[in-house]
């Protein structure tokens, strides 16, 4: 923005007459001198910050409403649209301001610079706290900010004539605006939004409007009534908009609470999945629960009923197994179980993402939800994917077969983790178990996904593994299954360890007894090359009222 | 997973969001819009490419492979140096493709120990080359093999020495590792990704009509020994040679079966498998190309055979068939000269005579051999021999060959895949486009997460052969770049912004294109039967390139030069 290229002329000295008319004291600018005079700067930079700001609220409106609402091109589409005609209107409006000019600028700038800045934060917090209003909020804040934006550039500009000829003024501030709206056009996508965020972004543009209202109220301290209320009105706005800044971590967690009823206490992206740990608002140990992309992994009230399940039933039917080997699991929760064996010598810990183990071998409460399991000296972690390990294990003539297999993947609800339910996964499993080991295989809710749960019977049969199903009532997830799968018939244990919580050695049997509704149905083996129990298991899922 | 039941509406809703905490907030609802599954990709790259704001990356690459000039030198070759050297052999093998390896295979194998195989590249394989971009293994040229069928016992028996098929109890099992995972294919039309490769969705009934009527005619046409793998099994007969004497375009005029979806699909096969579409391929070939496989089934139709008997299983590598043409090779590696130019083959009454450029030390060795395999191209033997049958020069002049591109495509990170379409999967085609679409490189791969990956385009240039060679010759590395970049920008708009490094694989005469009148020719006929010395081997004899057919003709001109020899 260089000035010096309208050097003399009638323009560059009407300004700095008129601007010593008005409020500027500078006595060392003289008729007709060609330099630039800073007001003249200080005026359009302000008119480029203002058409910025404006600019970056209608992206921020668009960019919400695309990812909240989606169908990106209509939501675009109609905010711009009330946007443009929200300013029409502010425009039209601006013929009803006529006197004190310069504080209805001030308190526009700082409305625009407050609601405006504000408005991603509160969406957001609004899509979680109140969903359903959300897009009449959404659409009756863009339409404010559209109105007070609409109204700004008509204020500057009738500021600036008694500083410009008319020519000059167009010329010069439809620049800037338009200058500024496309270094942000430019910088929305590209640095503003990966940096700072769009509640950041938000604020940020907002601290800008309330600069630019500060710069007027110094600019016409002379002319202005009330400059004591306006000085706290443009402090207040600061003040609230950098709180918020200061907050936006605060902010996002406060939606991400609301999301998941309870407090978050950790989050995380990890490369594989995003880690969530919630607990409950009075902060007991057993309110804990654990989030895996959105799904519930366990809540530590009732998560002993599912780890026993899955893992007595094998461990104490094996007798005195001496090696273990757990896949999935990373929370540690069923290796706490199986430490419970005196006779075991060592627990193979194989979790792909280091994160979970990390997170569970580091956080106080939640060691004490695993019994620091995962610092047992017995316990090795290994953060590799488990098909891949398995694999790579054959070739290691050293390897030595592991008693009993644990198997705690996630539900087989893609093509990726489809992967590890297949023939070609159980029968590298079995290459990895002794001859008399059992491995156990966490198989979904054989009560909602009833084709799904058998189709994993049939897939470990299909590779010469005799099949123990049973199931076990687990509230927060409902009836849920388990298959033991090995060469050696499967015998009920005389005994189980000490302190067990839910199982028991006489009701043991029951789980194994299967009601009609969750009776036995034929399926077809899951082939890495038919993939048949994910598309089962997303349609009985789906079908979920 | 667990507890679905009670948090099904977090479901893919939290989920996939990604980004620091600080970065994060952005709450998604389920069933609300096309949410992506981005995970493990920040949520603000997320939000870009919701977008559609890709900032474009830089990429490297060039061309790879294929070295254009050493074909050339022998087009361009008048005459030789002096021979520095003279040699002699047994057999010699010119070409290292899959025939030329089938050839060194059979001789080996009949106990013959003196032979020499001549590759013009670095590396045997032919076709069936594969390579490393961004540190993934990726195929430069063929890049799967149908499980075989009952005629192509030789490869049955190949497979099961390299420990993919097993028998039992008299039926084949496949190594399911190595067999092509699920989900294997799909189509962008209309916007969205669906499953398998003919097209359903946005199609009208009179679609599904011409569906059922071909698919109906394939059936009647299959009879047996009709369309056979290798096609050397095939009891040629009025019917095949009356389809083979005309386009599949004016066989399909002539069945009235103009529904357009059809149309591109069956044109999308031949370009696929043909290197041409179904204006230049004959009927016989349109047809070959379903018959003698797993048949042509419409969808909705209700085929029990078709799922049990002919499941459309087929193997594949990260590689693609360079995983069996390295095998192949391995055995011969002692008696195989890479970078070997052969510029003249003549046969002589009691020997073939072959003056050999080694291209690094640029020295010509003269060799004699009892017996050629000339495991090369019909329209290269034409070059080399001195004295060319007239059913070769024929050959060099009738049989077309369709140019190819390859492009292989390094991604740092997945492409946005929409809920609701189908998921990536093997082969990815669009629809409409002058590419052939796209292979996943890591799709074999057991990894359970999306990631970086390899995906290797292919176009075939065959419609109008010299002009794609020029083409290929003329067209800057960035260029074709650009032009693979348009076409799957279509369907993955965020594609140029993952987009790491691109290689580019030129094949002039790729394959042979199975053009009218081709595959019954006399000529062709002529030259499948072995006389004299020196032998053709080549899938050009069957007049399409598969793995199948290259690998009997390589076979049946070992066993021949083998029996020779031992005869004396």
């Amino acid at each position: 923005m260089n000035s010096g290229d309208r050097e003399g002329g009638e323009g560059s000295g009407q300004i700095l007459r008129s601007a010593q008319d008005d409020t500027w004291t500078d006595a060392g600018a003289g008729d007709g001198a060609p330099a630039p005079h800073p007001m003249e700067l200080v005026l359009l930079a302000s008119v480029f910050v203002v058409a910025a700001c404006g600019l970056i609220y209608e992206l921020a409106a668009g960019t919400l409403a695309s990812y909240l609402l989606g169908d990106s091109v209509l939501q675009f589409s109609t905010i711009i649209g009330t946007y443009l005609f929200a300013m029409g209107v502010g425009s039209w409006l601006s013929r009803f301001l006529d006197y004190q000019l310069p504080a209805h600028f001030l308190r526009i700038e700082l409305l625009v610079g407050g609601v405006g800045g504000l408005m991603p934060a509160a969406l957001f917090l609004l899509s979680a706290y109140a969903p359903s209003p959300f897009r009449w909020v959404l659409y009756g804040m863009v339409w404010g900010v559209g109105v007070l934006v609409g109204l700004e550039i008509p204020l500057v500009m009738r500021l600036l004539t008694r500083q410009y000829a008319l020519k000059d003024l167009v010329s010069q501030v439809l620049t800037f605006d338009y200058l500024g709206a496309l270094v942000v056009a430019i910088a929305f996508p590209l640095l503003l939004v990966p940096y700072l965020g769009l509640i950041r972004t938000g604020l940020l543009f907002g601290l800008l409007n309330t600069a630019v209202a500060v710069l007027a109220l110094w600019l016409y301290r002379g002319q202005l009534i009330h400059l004591r209320a306006h000085v706290a009105a443009a402090a207040g706005t600061a003040v609230v908009l950098l709180a918020a800044f200061a907050g936006a971590d605060r902010i996002t967690s406060w939606a991400e609470d609301r999301f998941y009823a309870d407090h978050v206490i950790y989050a995380a992206t990890t490369p594989y999945q995003r880690i969530i740990i919630t607990q409950g608002h009075a902060g007991h140990d057993d309110s804990v629960r654990l989030f895996l992309n959105g799904n519930l992994q366990f809540y530590a009230h009732d998560e002993y009923r599912y780890h026993e399940s899955l893992v007595h039933p094998a461990m104490a039917g094996f007798g005195a197994p001496r090696r273990v080997l757990i896949l999935g699991g990373g929370d540690g929760m069923a290796a706490r179980e199986v430490l419970k064996y005196p006779s075991v010598e060592s627990v193979t810990e194989v979790e792909l993402d280091a994160n979970m183990t990390r997170l569970f071998s580091q956080q106080p409460l939640l060691r004490r939800l695993n019994h620091d399991s995962l610092l047992s000296p017995k316990l090795k972690v290994i953060n590799e994917d488990a098909f891949q390990w398995l694999q790579k294990r054959l070739d290691d003539p050293a390897a030595e077969p592991y008693d009993i297999i644990v198997i705690d993947f996630p539900d087989p609800s893609n093509f990726s983790i489809g992967k590890l339910y297949t023939t070609s996964f159980y029968a590298l499993v079995d290459r990895n178990l002794s001859a008399s080991g059992y491995a156990v295989v966490q198989t979904t809710s054989p009560l909602i996904a009833r084709k799904s749960y058998w189709t994993v019977a049939a897939t470990l049969e299909a590779v010469g593994l005799r099949i123990a199903p049973y199931h076990a009532h687990v509230p927060s997830f409902g009836e849920w299954g388990f298959i033991i799968a090995g060469h050696r018939p499967y015998h009920f244990p005389e005994t189980l360890p000490e302190g067990l919580r839910f199982l028991s050695a006489p009701t043991l049997p029951l789980l194994f007894d299967f009601p009609p509704d969750m009776s036995r149905v034929p399926a077809e083996p899951n082939r890495l090359s038919n993939q048949v129990l994910v598309q089962t298991f997303d349609a009985e899922w789906g079908q979920l009222p | 997973m667990k507890g679905r039941s009670r948090r099904r509406f977090l479901q893919g809703a939290l989920g996939a969001l990604g980004g620091s905490a600080a970065a994060a907030g952005l709450p998604r609802f389920p069933g609300r819009g096309n949410l992506q599954e981005d995970e493990g990709r920040g949520v603000w790259q997320g939000l870009l490419d919701r977008l559609g704001l890709h900032p474009k990356a830089d990429f490297s690459g060039g061309f790879v492979g294929q070295q254009v000039e050493r074909g050339h030198l022998l087009r361009d070759y008048r005459g030789a140096p002096a021979p520095s050297e003279r040699r002699r052999t047994s057999v010699a093998i010119v070409g290292g493709g899959i025939a030329g390896l089938a050839a060194a295979r059979a001789l080996q194998r009949a106990g013959i120990e003196d032979y020499q195989l001549f590759e013009l590249e670095d590396e045997a394989g032919g076709n069936s080359r594969g390579g490393v971009v961004g540190g993934y293994a990726c195929p430069w040229g063929a890049h799967y093999l149908p499980t075989p069928g009952p005629y192509a016992e030789d490869v049955a028996e190949l497979l099961t020495e390299y420990r993919l098929r097993r028998e039992v109890g008299g039926k084949a099992e496949y190594d399911e590792m190595q067999l092509c995972h699920s989900p294997q294919e799909r189509l962008y039309i209309a916007g969205g990704w669906q499953d398998g490769l003919l097209p359903v969705r946005g199609q009208d009934a009179a679609a599904f009509v011409d569906y059922r009527r071909f698919a109906e005619l394939v059936a009647a046409a299959n009879r047996p020994r009709a369309f056979t793998i290798p096609t050397a099994s095939s009891r040629w007969d009025e019917t095949l040679a009356a389809l083979d004497g005309q386009s599949f375009r004016q066989w399909l005029d002539a069945q009235q079966l103009g529904a357009p979806a059809l149309r591109w699909y069956l044109d999308y096969c031949c370009r696929d498998d043909y290197g041409a579409g179904i204006d230049h391929v004959s009927a016989w070939a349109g047809l070959h190309y379903f018959a003698s496989r797993h048949g042509f089934t419409a969808p909705g139709q209700d085929s029990a055979s078709s799922n049990e008997l002919d499941r459309d299983d087929l193997l594949t590598w990260p590689e693609g068939n360079a995983w069996l043409a390295r095998r192949l090779a391995v055995p011969q590696r002692e008696r195989t000269q890479t970078g070997a130019l052969v510029l003249r083959v003549e046969e002589g009454r009691q020997q073939v005579e072959l003056d050999v450029l080694d291209l690094p030390s640029r020295r010509l060795v003269h060799w004699t051999a009892q017996r050629v395999i000339l495991a090369a191209p019909l329209f290269v033997a034409a070059r080399l021999l001195a004295n060319p049958s007239s059913a070769l020069l024929e050959a060099a002049r009738s049989l077309p060959h369709a140019p190819w591109l390859v492009a292989n495509l390094h991604i740092d990170s997945p492409l946005i895949e929409h809920q609701g379409n189908a998921p990536l999967s093997w082969d990815n085609v669009l629809y409409g486009s002058p590419g052939l679409g796209y292979v996943d490189a890591m799709h074999q791969s057991t990894r359970p997460y999306a990631d970086a990956t390899v995906l290797t385009y292919y176009t075939a240039l065959g419609n109008d052969p010299s002009a794609g060679r020029h083409a290929l010759l003329e067209r800057p590395w960035a260029q074709w770049c650009e032009m693979v970049l348009a076409d799957l920008e279509q369907a993955h708009p965020d594609i140029r912004s993952k987009v790491r490094r691109i290689e580019l694989m030129r094949y002039g005469h790729a394959m042979a294109i199975p053009a009218p009148g081709v595959r019954g020719s006399a000529w062709l006929a002529a030259l499948r039967e072995p006389r004299g010395r020196v032998a053709h081997a080549h899938s050009d004899l069957s007049a399409y390139s598969v793995f199948e057919e290259a690998y009997h003709w390589g076979l049946r001109a070992g066993d021949a030069a083998a029996v020779a020899l031992h005869r004396g």
